[in-house]
């Protein structure tokens, strides 16, 4: 037992992360599975191959951000000639426009999150797999951002929606989703399973193991 | 009880106060365009997302459970 606090597994329990039950775990070996006896979900002591399937989000998630960076984010046709924005281009445009706040959120909720997060959760994975012992709470509250922020990413995804049922002026003006369109609703998609499927509890095994 | 889980499933994928951001970014990039307004749909579901936000974040699935406990 570690000096800090009693943790539920070396009590012999594990925790029921829907309804947050208490399971007695006994003998059972740590990476099988039980049934929460009160709301019955699936309960685990570490999330299944939290490793691996996060690895594996991840890395599709950084193939997807450079095509969803480089293609057509929108292409607007009106009058018969078709202009093209990517991501970046669309925020230099409002820049252009002099619509600064609007700017700054799309370029930070586009840009700047998707790939913050990405670089993030390799650097969690990696203190991982070094079993690190380096400022484990600061890791801790690193993940909690993380999976707090990812939803925001969504906005582009929104707007783009937004824009493409709105916008239908038949000869006058109509907008279409670029390529880069599914890439970039996947990237946010993928981190944000990604963020799921890392199991932050992780992190303090390797705490516990050296003491 | 399924519906717990099923909340607990989905309250990733809520994101009305993301989306309420992006009917405000949308109207921006409107206005260069073409003459819009906002109509009262639009104050209705900012309270909406209010509302939801407000109800999400008190609502403590431990006392269902606890409820649910202390009947059987």
């Amino acid at each position: 037992v570690s000096a800090a606090a009693l943790t539920a597994a070396e009590a012999g329990f594990a925790r029921c992360e829907v309804c947050e039950a208490l399971v007695r775990w006994g003998e059972v070996p740590p990476d099988s599975e039980r049934r929460c006896g009160r709301c019955h979900s699936p309960v685990h002591l570490r999330r299944p191959n939290s490793i691996v399937r996060t690895w594996s989000l991840v890395l599709a998630a950084y193939v997807m951000y450079l095509p969803a960076n480089l293609f057509a984010m929108t292409v607007i046709i009106s009058m018969g000639s078709s202009e093209r924005d990517t991501i970046l281009s669309g925020v230099l445009a409002l820049i252009a426009a002099k619509w600064y706040p609007v700017a700054i959120l799309i370029f930070v909720a586009s840009i700047t999150v998707p790939l913050a997060k990405l670089l993030t959760l390799t650097g969690l994975l990696l203190s991982v797999h070094r079993r690190s012992r380096w400022r484990p709470r600061d890791r801790a509250e690193l993940y909690r951002v993380v999976e707090r922020i990812g939803r925001w990413s969504m906005l582009d995804v929104f707007v783009l929606t937004l824009l493409l049922a709105l916008v239908q002026l038949g000869s006058l003006a109509t907008i279409e989703v670029g390529r880069a369109g599914t890439f970039f609703a996947s990237v946010v998609v993928l981190t944000i399973l990604a963020a799921k499927s890392f199991d932050p509890r992780l992190m303090w095994d390797a705490m516990e193991e050296r003491e | 009880m399924p519906a717990m889980r099923f909340r607990a499933l989905v309250e990733d994928w809520s994101m009305l106060e993301v989306f309420l951001l992006a009917v405000l970014v949308t109207y921006v990039k409107l206005i260069s365009m073409a003459q819009i307004g906002i109509g009262p749909g639009a104050w209705v579901f900012g309270a909406l997302m209010l509302v939801s936000t407000w109800a999400g974040a008190s609502f403590d699935p431990r006392i269902v459970w606890s409820r649910l406990e202390a009947r059987s």
